[in-house]
């Protein structure tokens, strides 16, 4: 009920208390079983939907392409435009507060904030919605210029002209705001005028054609250039509290920018994660930035993002995050002499919700650290724990001094793995194998690899032994299982990992090893051995297409997860699936167990 | 009697009824309450008081809201603080709904309220949890303004669930079978919305959903 409606989600959280009692009283609160059409394509839209509780999806014709569940807002872009374009549908029995359209314009009208952070909650679906189409580069809002959004055409008045007149240009224009001249004084003034003045010129008493727009003109101009960047222009509005300013350069005046088409330019650039890492100055700083992927993955996952473009955006993400607190914790002669790199999913950038720290550091050889090296990596370990990355179990983490060696001395560990071939080497090279570099000298992580892969040349017996995890599972004493049973064991639910991306991924690595493929993503390395003529090309496409779904599966059910505050796991309740994802499994699956055939005649493991 | 020839025995005696009422109506202003209710329009209604007893205990806040389709107007609500005519808040009752003896002092009178109430539930149909005890708490002080307490027609949520849970229970356990009927379980079993209870008008909101709901269940 209004008493109890959440003023403390986005973006009803900038609301002042008068702006809080318009919510409550324009507000009601909708039912609509599940199934029920809530907005159709064509209807003219006369609210904004916050739901409370149960999901609503967006078609496009026949395709789902976002869902919305409890404190998210729907259709703002339909509101603003008049139009509804997508039918909305209660996927689940539905009920939701509908806050009158009035309401909003008047909530946008009077507060930037407000318009600003409605605006980018949607921001967050469209640019995702548009990425799926286009993949085009991920920007940073900030970066962009002004001239790159909306600028609107300036019109110019005389400040004797009288407010009937105005209204006239108002109307015949269709503008709400004029840039009043006055060439009186000197030097002549600029002003603005906008409808918000029409109020007061009305309430001023004096018959509207006898009253000059001079007296209602705001002479201090609010002014932004057209090179700086919508960031900026953004705060200068906030600042100020005005909902639009001038574009000039020197004395030029280009055009007026809108919070509204500002707010619309920027539902398509949203990625201010990338700058809060940037600008860190201290750990505490990046904490927080750690905080926002997650909620990010969150957003990007609802609105039907191609699970492929969300890895790389938090692999890059990541990267950055670990190469900006990694800097902040070491000294530079270290970060300069030294390769520090991530390791497993989050080498392949196939991580999405975050799991354990695999990371490590190759010195450079000869290298005489003039600081304690063991203390920074302990430290870089704890700010890792304290961004919400468990520490590895396995302990490998560059706070172990195996994990942070010299290049000749981490060839030597390397090798050993090889020739022991003991559960725990091969295990290790098995996650080495995925590292990739995020800070420092890379080119000290690619000896070691150089090394390992020289010394895995035609070793056939250790190609197979290596290779033979692919069927670990259905036999419980083999030693891969160690690397798995990580997390619960349910008896009912299928475990995606060991039954779909495990098999999938490791018979990769295997082949790329045995064929010295160099990259660390499954998805390229399967490209590269298409390309090398090792992996038929159909077999190979199933193949990224089941990686792909087993991420989606696993972020879906994890989000869930953490929603509902438990440990995220890779254990998938088959009754709770769709039965379109039952399906897919099914197929992805059959997939693998053909991939699985495949290996098991190329390394000849029948004989195991 | 012309009033009622052809109409068949059931009908005939509620326009009778309506007839009698009316000829017995103190005051002629709210003849409103006897007029067609609008189509699918609904007033979920919910009484705080100082304490259960009907006959003692004064009601001083009501929460009001209106129904319309699939809708909660909370956007036309009514919430109304009343002043208690004599008995003091009991240290119980101001734990229960928080309203302390300096809050419901800034109040209005019960009959004042009445009016109000009146005027905003017009002819529509009244939803609420436990409705018999809000309209006793209201009908005490109308009977002197009206000579009879609210005669819309009155729609007990708890008596609605009470069927629908019935009837989901298989034949041999309706004898025996028990039917959780308190607030909470009732709404947490509904999979509705749980808002802090003992404010009126979130009282009355949630009977209102929890109606939406059942009417749903019941047309499903």
């Amino acid at each position: 009920m209004p008493s109890a409606f959440n003023f403390s989600a986005s973006p009803f959280d900038c609301l002042t208390p008068d702006e809080q009692q318009l919510v409550q009283d324009s507000v009601d609160i909708a039912y609509f079983p599940q199934g029920a059409t809530i907005l159709a394509p064509g209807a003219q839209p006369t609210h904004l939907f916050v739901i409370i509780k149960g999901f609503v999806q967006q078609f496009d014709g026949n395709d789902v392409v976002t869902t919305y569940g409890p404190e998210d807002c729907f259709d703002g872009r339909g509101l603003m435009a008049g139009k509804v374009s997508s039918r909305f549908v209660a996927a689940e029995e539905v009920v939701a507060y509908q806050l009158a359209r009035q309401a909003v314009s008047d909530l946008i009208a009077g507060n930037v904030t407000f318009g600003a952070l409605l605006f980018s909650d949607l921001s967050n679906k469209l640019s995702a919605l548009s990425e799926r189409q286009s993949r085009h580069e991920l920007q940073s809002l900030t970066m962009a210029r002004v001239d790159e959004a909306f600028v609107r055409t300036p019109h110019f008045v005389d400040a004797d002209m009288s407010i009937l007149d105005v209204t006239r240009q108002f109307h015949s224009l269709r503008t709400a705001t004029l840039l009043v001249r006055d060439s009186q004084v000197s030097p002549p003034a600029l002003g603005i005028f906008t409808l918000t003045g029409l109020q007061r010129a009305i309430l001023d008493g004096t018959p509207l054609d006898r009253l000059a727009v001079r007296g209602l003109t705001n002479f201090s101009l609010i002014k932004v250039r057209p090179s700086d960047q919508l960031g900026d222009a953004l705060a200068v509005m906030i600042k100020h509290k005005v909902h639009r300013v001038v574009v000039a350069e020197g004395e030029h005046i280009t055009g007026v920018l809108e919070a509204l088409d500002l707010f619309s330019f920027l539902s398509n650039h949203s990625y201010l994660i990338n700058v809060q890492i940037l600008d860190a100055r201290d750990v505490p700083a990046l904490q927080e930035a750690a905080g926002q992927i997650t909620r990010l993955i969150s957003l990007l996952q609802r609105s039907g993002t191609h699970i492929n473009m969300i890895a790389r955006l938090v692999q890059e993400l990541n990267a950055k995050l670990f190469e900006r607190a990694w800097q902040l914790i070491a000294p530079p002669d270290l970060v300069a002499n030294s390769c520090l790199f991530v390791m497993g999913s989050e080498g392949r950038g196939e991580q999405l919700l975050k799991t354990d720290q695999d990371n490590g550091l190759v010195l450079r050889d000869g290298y005489e650290p003039a600081c304690d090296v063991a203390a920074v990596c302990r430290r870089f370990s704890a700010a890792l724990a304290d961004f919400g990355y468990p520490p590895c179990p396995g302990n490998i983490m560059v706070s172990n001094p195996q994990w942070c060696q010299s290049v000749t001395d981490f060839s030597q560990t390397a090798r050993l793995w090889l020739m022991a071939a003991t559960t725990d080497g091969l295990m290790a090279l098995a996650i080495f194998l995925d590292a990739h570099a995020v800070c420092g000298d890379r080119t000290l992580l690619d000896k070691v690899r150089a090394a390992v892969y020289d010394m895995t040349a035609d070793n056939d017996a250790m190609l197979a032994r290596f290779a033979s995890a692919i069927n670990a599972f259905g036999n419980s004493s083999a030693w891969w299982n160690r690397l798995l049973f990580r997390g619960d064991q349910g008896k009912e639910a299928l475990d995606i990992k060991k039954a779909g991306t495990f098999p999938l991924v490791h018979g990769v690595r295997s082949l790329a090893l045995a064929h010295h493929v160099s990259a660390t993503s499954t998805v390229e390395r399967v490209q590269a051995l298409v390309a090398a003529g090792r992996l038929p090309e159909k077999l190979a496409n199933d193949l990224i297409d089941s990686l792909h779904f087993f991420m989606g599966l696993k972020l879906k059910v994890g989000l869930q997860q953490l929603e509902t505050g438990h440990a995220a796991s890779d254990e998938i309740a088959l009754d709770k699936l769709s039965s379109l994802d039952r399906d897919l499994l099914k197929d992805t699956l059959g997939v693998v167990k053909q991939f699985k055939a495949l290996l098991n005649q190329r390394f000849h493991l029948e004989a195991m | 009697m012309s009033v009622f020839a052809g109409l068949p025995p059931s009908r005939w005696f509620a326009a009778l009824k309506r007839e009698w009422l009316l000829y017995h109506l103190g005051d002629p202003r709210f003849r409103f309450m006897w007029d067609p209710a609008p189509e699918n329009e609904w007033v979920a209604l919910d009484c705080e008081t100082t304490g259960l007893n009907t006959r003692t205990d004064d009601i001083i806040a009501i929460g009001a809201v209106r129904i319309r389709d699939n809708r909660i107007m909370t956007s036309e609500r009514l919430e109304l603080l009343v002043r208690p005519e004599k008995r003091r808040l009991s240290a119980e009752s101001v734990r229960v709904h928080r309203l302390r003896e300096q809050d419901v002092a800034q109040g209005i009178s019960a009959d004042e309220a009445m009016m109000k109430l009146m005027y905003f539930i017009g002819s529509r149909p009244l939803v609420g949890y436990y409705l018999e005890f809000d309209l006793a708490m209201i009908n005490r002080v109308l009977f002197p303004m009206l000579g009879m307490g609210l005669p819309q027609p009155k729609i007990e949520v708890s008596s609605m669930y009470y069927d629908y849970k019935f009837h989901q229970l298989p034949h041999h356990a309706r004898d025996s079978g028990s039917i959780d009927l308190r607030f909470e379980s009732l709404m947490k079993d509904l999979n509705l919305p749980l808002w802090s209870a003992h404010d009126a008008l979130n009282d009355a909101i949630m009977a209102a959903l929890a109606f939406l709901k059942l009417r749903q269940l019941r047309a499903g």
